[in-house]
């Protein structure tokens, strides 16, 4: 039974509603970093790993700090301010224990803190309910896991696609960012063959 | 020492304390505001789903651990007759987050109405569950055609009054809802999902039907036998 | 003049949506109806005017490494209180635009203008670049969610436009919002592409 509401929510982030091509949050980076493959690759993993982190944190200081002191109002700015600290704090581990990884995620590390889908799964985490709910802190831990997985999915499958239509012969006026917003409507339409997926 | 690490700390601190203090001014306006909203909110979902009763208790009921609230109320239709109905909220897990729903039904265990109280389902598709079916035009508006008053209930609550919870409730998939296939809804037992939110659709008569065998718990129902052939 | 010049500029030749490119996700998320449109755009200028004014206030005694910090907490601070306002006085609103309020604060064209603007400039031109790039975002906003309203739900503010009519319901959701808004961009160099001859 447990089992089967994380596979749920894990399934539902990553496809059904992912959170770009279905929610739509994180179009930043997902219009700015999609451009080559590699990078694409890069941010996707650094996406994944700050909002595991900050589904975790944001949920217990939440829950443990906010609503013990009666502060619930104080949720986004507390969010943003962690999710912020956050970035950089795995930025700087990052730089200490493994310089080759820097490299490749250095850069994309803090433009993570404006991502909107980062913040996006802090308040949805509190929406969906997870902070009375029974594992509430595994629930929003996997529901940020799986966010983080389908921005990545759908930020790999755009720099594939852009990566060739590099190649194509666009009419001026509809290259770059009209083509690429056809591309996403397009892509959008696809995913949305998931919500008819049963369990 | 100083430069690099306590003056921005203390810079930081101090705005961090005059945005607290100048939105803990704005909470203290808009918080009771809020809450009275939240709290008239249940009145009117109460009322919806228990049209006529006056509400007599408020309960727990529990079983294996897991707990429902319910409001047990009364109508009276003359003065051998009492009629008695319950609320509960049912709550069960949609694609993206709960969705709670408050169920009114009756001493035979038939559905009086439902009201859903919280959703984060997809705009368009699961969310829909919430949208009221207008005949209102634009041009009607214009020319002052508008007339007449319709039913404020969406038509995704509605098809649930009538349906038989002694009974599963099936799903059907006929579109939306309308006049024409409420009979045969009713006669299966059934509803009729939303249109590419089938599971959405499933989740809230899953959360109702559990929600009534916990409720089952705590109260006897009479089935009405002859209503239900 | 040169006051109008600063608040115009939003509106068109800067416009933050479709020439800068920033601030995607509310626009293509919240534009589903007119309504929710025109109550974005109002709760996102008053953000803009307001972090503005008080970015360019502050900007002297504010250490240049702690830019950013203070530039956000200053923004969440105004977010928050358009988030308690329209809870308490708009409940129906709130309900409707959902987590893209608290999201206003990572709203790439409020931070854009904080460090591109207010930072650099006085209070009144703060203040009315402010004005002008909520207008100028407002109006882009409302243009999207006519179409999406008026093909997707066969609506316009909310009233039922041709009777009878099927809607196509792709374009209340997420695939309807990329395809206007690209087919938006594409009309719009080309019109900018034939103006320059």
């Amino acid at each position: 039974m447990e089992v089967k509401v994380f596979f749920m929510i894990l399934l539902g982030t990553i496809l059904v509603n992912n959170y770009v091509l279905s929610q739509i949050l994180g179009l930043c980076p997902f219009l700015g970093v999609s451009r080559k493959l590699d990078s694409a690759v890069g941010m996707g993993l650094a996406v994944i790993f700050v909002m595991t982190l900050a589904s975790f944190f944001t949920f217990l200081v939440y829950k443990y700090v906010l609503v013990t002191y009666n502060i619930t109002f104080m949720s986004t700015i507390t969010f943003i301010l962690i999710i912020a600290a956050l970035v950089q704090f795995v930025e700087m581990v990052i730089e200490k224990i493994s310089p080759v990884l820097y490299n490749s995620l250095g850069i994309f590390l803090p433009l993570i803190t404006t991502n909107c889908a980062v913040l996006g799964v802090a308040v949805l985490n509190l929406k969906s309910g997870f902070i009375t709910a029974e594992m509430g802190l595994m629930k929003a831990v996997v529901q940020g896991f799986g966010a983080g997985v389908g921005f990545t999915l759908a930020l790999i499958i755009m720099a594939g696609i852009r990566e060739r239509l590099e190649l194509a012969p666009i009419s001026k006026n509809l290259q770059g960012l009209p083509i690429t917003f056809m591309t996403a409507g397009l892509m959008a339409l696809a995913f949305l063959g998931f919500s008819g997926m049963k369990f | 020492m100083f430069n690099s690490i306590i003056k921005p700390t203390i810079i930081l601190t101090a705005v961090a304390l005059i945005s607290a203090w100048l939105l803990s001014l704005v909470n203290a306006v808009t918080a009771p505001r809020i809450e009275a909203q939240q709290k008239e909110k249940q009145k009117a979902a109460l009322e919806t789903v228990l049209p006529g009763y006056s509400i007599t208790a408020e309960k727990k009921a529990s079983s294996n651990g897991k707990e429902l609230q319910y409001w047990e109320g009364t109508k009276t239709i003359d003065e051998k007759t009492v009629h008695t109905g319950y609320a509960y909220i049912a709550s069960g897990q949609g694609y993206s987050g709960e969705i709670r729903t408050m169920v009114g039904v009756d001493d035979s265990g038939t559905i009086i109405a439902v009201s859903i109280l919280q959703q984060t389902e997809t705009p368009g598709l699961g969310a829909r569950c919430q949208e009221v079916a207008t005949k209102k035009t634009l041009i009607g508006t214009i020319t002052g055609d508008n007339a007449g008053t319709e039913s404020a209930v969406p038509w995704f609550q509605r098809q649930f009054a009538g349906l038989d919870l002694n009974m599963k409730i099936q799903v059907m998939k006929k579109g939306d809802w309308n006049e024409s296939i409420k009979d045969e809804l009713i006669r299966n037992n059934a509803l009729s999902a939303i249109t590419g939110a089938t599971v959405t659709s499933r989740a809230v008569k899953d959360s109702i039907e559990a929600g009534m065998t916990l409720l089952r718990t705590a109260v006897t129902f009479a089935p009405r036998k002859e209503i239900a052939k | 003049m040169n006051y109008w010049k600063e608040f115009i500029k939003g509106v068109w030749e800067r416009n933050p949506i479709l020439i800068i490119g920033l601030g995607m996700c509310p626009t293509l998320a919240v534009s589903t109806s007119i309504s929710n449109a025109l109550w974005m755009a109002l709760a996102a200028t008053f953000v803009l005017v307001f972090s503005n004014i008080i970015i360019s206030i502050i900007k002297g005694l504010v250490p240049p490494h702690l830019r950013i910090p203070i530039f956000i907490s200053v923004i969440a601070t105004f977010v928050t209180m358009v988030d308690l306002s329209l809870n308490a006085y708009q409940p129906e609103v709130y309900k409707a635009l959902g987590i893209f309020i608290p999201l206003i604060v990572v709203n790439c064209i409020i931070l854009g203008r904080a460090e591109d603007f207010a930072s650099k400039n006085g209070v009144v031109t703060s203040a009315l670049d402010g004005m002008g790039m909520g207008i100028g975002f407002g109006l882009t906003l409302t243009v999207l969610a006519f179409f999406r309203e008026f093909l997707g739900a066969n609506k316009l503010l909310g009233l039922t436009v041709i009777p009878g009519f099927e809607p196509s319901s792709a374009m209340i959701i997420a695939p309807g919002a990329f395809f206007t808004l690209g087919l938006m961009l594409w009309a719009m160099n080309s019109y900018n592409s034939r103006r320059k001859g």
